[in-house]
């Protein structure tokens, strides 16, 4: 069973995180993710909410709900998702909203146990010293 | 010439300068012979490092928005799907600090301007 696949066939509630790009949106259609691109995030979240709200919204709710939380690595700066931000708008200004969405995860061990990384193909498993593939 | 085309040919020029007028936006380009000049009516996000007098690394169109004009176009109570992104990386941007644009627009009107150097 492929990736996409495994993903698709479970019936939790998914959360796609990633940098935008045209193949990320077919992905989240192909497993069918939830993601930014959903209204209110497919979570009703309010919109009248600042995005750093919003965005805490979505991991609150996903992980209460018991769901997956959907990362894709790709073009992804990791050493500064690792490194941190000292607020949202530090991460904000500099385009690196997702890099941030990364350092939640990272500081959250619920959110770390429910996520998996991915390059929209092949599961990839995050180390100390970078990223491999995840084999069966 | 393609739209992604015409997009991709500004990589190795200088961003010379931004104009803006209310939604409508004009960025300028040179690359010694000539200037490209885009226009569009839309949203412009700069990161706090100038992107002017820089050179263009990367410049790719998007029919997918980042969360940043997504989130500024629900605001305005505008359809994101209507709107395509466009990032301009420039050149000697490090990890810490990106310098970069990104570009909202449902059309985008690009013309190619000789230079005319004085003597």
């Amino acid at each position: 069973m492929s990736f996409v696949d495994k993903i698709r066939n479970s019936n939790r509630l998914k959360f796609s995180f990633g940098k935008s790009s045209d193949l990320i949106v077919i992905f989240n259609q192909r497993v069918d993710a939830l993601s930014m691109y959903s209204t209110n995030f497919g979570l009703g979240i309010p919109s009248n909410l600042s995005m750093e709200n919003q965005l805490r919204g979505v991991f609150k709710i996903v992980n209460e709900e018991n769901g997956i939380f959907l990362f894709n690595i790709s073009h992804v700066n990791l050493v500064r998702a690792k490194k941190g931000f000292v607020n949202f708008d530090e991460a904000a200004e500099s385009n690196m909203i997702t890099e941030w969405e990364l350092s939640l995860i990272l500081q959250n061990e619920d959110y770390l146990n429910k996520t998996i990384f991915h390059n929209g193909i092949l599961e990839l498993v995050l180390t100390q010293t970078g990223i491999k593939v995840k084999w069966n | 010439m393609e739209l992604r085309e015409k997009i991709r040919d500004i990589i190795g020029t200088r961003l010379v300068e931004i104009k803006k007028k209310d939604s409508a936006i004009s960025l300028y380009f040179e690359n010694g012979d000539h200037k490209d000049v885009f226009q569009f009516d839309g949203l412009i996000f700069e990161t706090p490092l100038t992107s002017v007098n820089k050179k263009v690394k990367l410049a790719e169109i998007n029919n997918n928005l980042g969360i940043k004009a997504l989130s500024q176009l629900r605001y305005e109570n505008k359809n994101p799907l209507e709107y395509k992104q466009l990032l301009i990386q420039m050149e000697n941007q490090s990890d810490e600090w990106k310098t970069e644009l990104i570009c909202v627009f449902k059309k985008i009107k690009i013309t190619k301007r000789a230079l005319v150097h004085s003597r």
